[in-house]
């Protein structure tokens, strides 16, 4: 019973590292931040080590209220992209103005502004890459996708 | 009957001259407002809404924000994906607008940046453009767009193929050829906006070249391209300008404030410097403030008997003194310490208090 047990765990283990070092090729962050009237600068950090290369980074952000800078920055500090979104009605209802779909507000009349910025990085510097997120009162959420490709599967 | 044609003759010709007016001031107006912006785009509509947006970018600094305050128009698709904007309302000097779609799902003030879903593009018009804009994507969206009717949109096109090279080359080498390469087109970029004579489309360039990481090794460069468009007045420059200035102004002064900082650091160095350099060639200062009350009264002719009462501390520790003050001077005895000159040596005359 206690060698079933050990040769179990064993078999479990083999599989689970097996699993872990195929994950290897190909890692994956993916984190959502929300924002509830927040002007907190946050940074969120991103390893690229020299294994990989190509970094592909995916901002998803979405306010109905304040305002958002995204922002890109390589190891050194320079800038590899950026964009800026703003909301001017508060958070307020719209009681004039269109409410349809095609409108310039959602269908709950609700101010909604949102952006989006792909970079897909070749080569990319070996370090943190950080991405720089400053709201101002915001409210909304911003979503980060980042994926790194090794060479095997950068040539596939 | 010859006297009665002629006699209305000038009547005639005063109707017909009206007339010409009439005609002529309403084929202006009619010419006036024929400014527009249309077009035809093969859109999907089962991903994208069928309308298009138009805004109007204030600012280059504002060339990657979108409010919904930006969006000065928008029109429905027709069913054959033509659109049009009347834009006789816009400025007589050029402005830059932006067009952009939305996705299904995504509100209608919605900007997407890279990758197969960029959805806008840049373009310059003012009150007497006509422009015209053709879809010729295959593939990619937003790329295929062709603006054609206003010269300098032929310029911003140029630029944006130069600048989306830096995205799409494959890369073989290092990082250091890649940092070679994206050099390179920027400064392609900044020969550029050197030459464009269209002001609105050289500082479209000079924003494209990302002008911010290259400014300080290059004022002159700036400086040089300020005074090129010195007659010229758009909103566009005239803040160009104030950040040129800006920037110019916080690095003069954090320049300033830094070789400042430097001075009081180098004063205060040099300070110390001198300070321990007599320190070291005065050991007068390895003595305790007692034992050099010590040793100003040895060398005013004391006793140890005259010390201790003196400084009113006892026999045994006036001697206990003395030898520690042999063994920091380097001497063994009361003699050599009033026989060697002992104040030129050890400057005791600022010490002793």
């Amino acid at each position: 019973m206690k060698t079933n047990r050990i040769f179990i765990i064993t078999i479990l283990s083999l599989l689970t590292v097996t699993a872990w070092s195929q994950d290897m090729t190909s890692f994956n962050l993916n984190r959502i931040i929300f924002l509830n009237s927040d002007s907190e600068e946050k940074k969120l950090s991103i390893e690229v080590n020299d294994i990989y290369t190509n970094l592909k980074l995916s901002i998803n952000a979405t306010i109905q209220e304040g305002d958002l800078l995204i922002e890109i920055f390589d190891p050194k500090g320079v800038k590899h992209g950026n964009f800026s979104i703003a909301c001017q009605l508060g958070g307020k209802k719209v009681t004039l103005g269109e409410s349809k779909s095609g409108g310039l507000f959602d269908d709950n009349n609700m101010e909604t502004v949102h952006g989006r910025i792909l970079r897909i990085i070749k080569k990319p510097m070996i370090g943190n890459w950080v991405v720089k997120i400053t709201p101002k009162n915001a409210r909304g959420q911003v979503e980060i996708l980042s994926d790194q490709l090794s060479n095997e599967d950068a040539s596939k | 009957m010859l006297q009665s044609n002629i006699m209305k003759l000038p009547a005639q010709l005063s109707r017909g001259y009206l007339v010409s007016l009439i005609l002529f001031y309403s084929f202006s107006i009619q010419v006036k407002s024929q400014a527009v912006i249309s077009g035809q785009v093969n859109i999907d509509t089962g991903v994208w809404s069928p309308v298009v947006y138009l805004s109007l970018i204030g600012d280059f600094e504002d060339l990657n924000k979108m409010t919904n305050t930006m969006i000065i128009d928008k029109v429905a698709l027709s069913s054959s994906g033509r659109f049009k904007f009347n834009i006789s309302y816009l400025p007589e000097e050029d402005v830059l607008l932006r067009i952009h779609f939305s996705k299904k799902g995504d509100p209608p003030a919605s900007l997407i940046i890279g990758g197969k879903d960029e959805n806008h593009f840049f373009l310059i018009a003012n009150r007497n453009s006509i422009i015209t804009i053709q879809d010729t994507s295959n593939s990619e969206f937003i790329k295929g767009m062709q603006v054609n009717g206003y010269a300098p949109n032929n310029v911003l096109q140029k630029i944006n193929e130069i600048a989306g090279y830096i995205d799409t080359t494959e890369f073989n080498g290092s990082p250091v050829k890649a940092e070679l390469i994206h050099n390179a087109v920027y400064e392609k970029l900044r020969s550029i906006a050197d030459t464009c004579t269209n002001p609105t489309a050289s500082l479209y360039a000079l924003y494209r070249s990302r002008y911010e990481d290259n400014f300080t090794p290059n004022q002159q460069y700036y400086q040089n391209y300020l005074l090129k468009w010195k007659n010229n007045d758009s909103k566009y420059l005239k803040s160009f300008r104030k950040k040129i200035g800006e920037s110019a102004t916080s690095k003069k002064s954090t320049r300033y404030l830094s070789n400042i900082a430097f001075l009081i650091a180098g004063f205060l160095f040099c300070l110390l410097v001198v300070k321990a350099g007599r320190k070291k060639a005065n050991p007068i200062y390895d003595l305790s403030q007692q034992e050099r009350k010590v040793f100003a009264l040895i060398l005013e002719g004391k006793s140890n008997k005259e010390i201790s009462s003196v400084l009113s501390i006892s026999l045994s520790t006036v001697k206990s003194h003395i030898n520690s003050i042999y063994s920091k001077l380097g001497i063994s005895s009361r003699k050599e310490m009033l026989n060697n000159n002992i104040d030129n040596k050890f400057n005791i005359s600022d010490n002793t208090q």
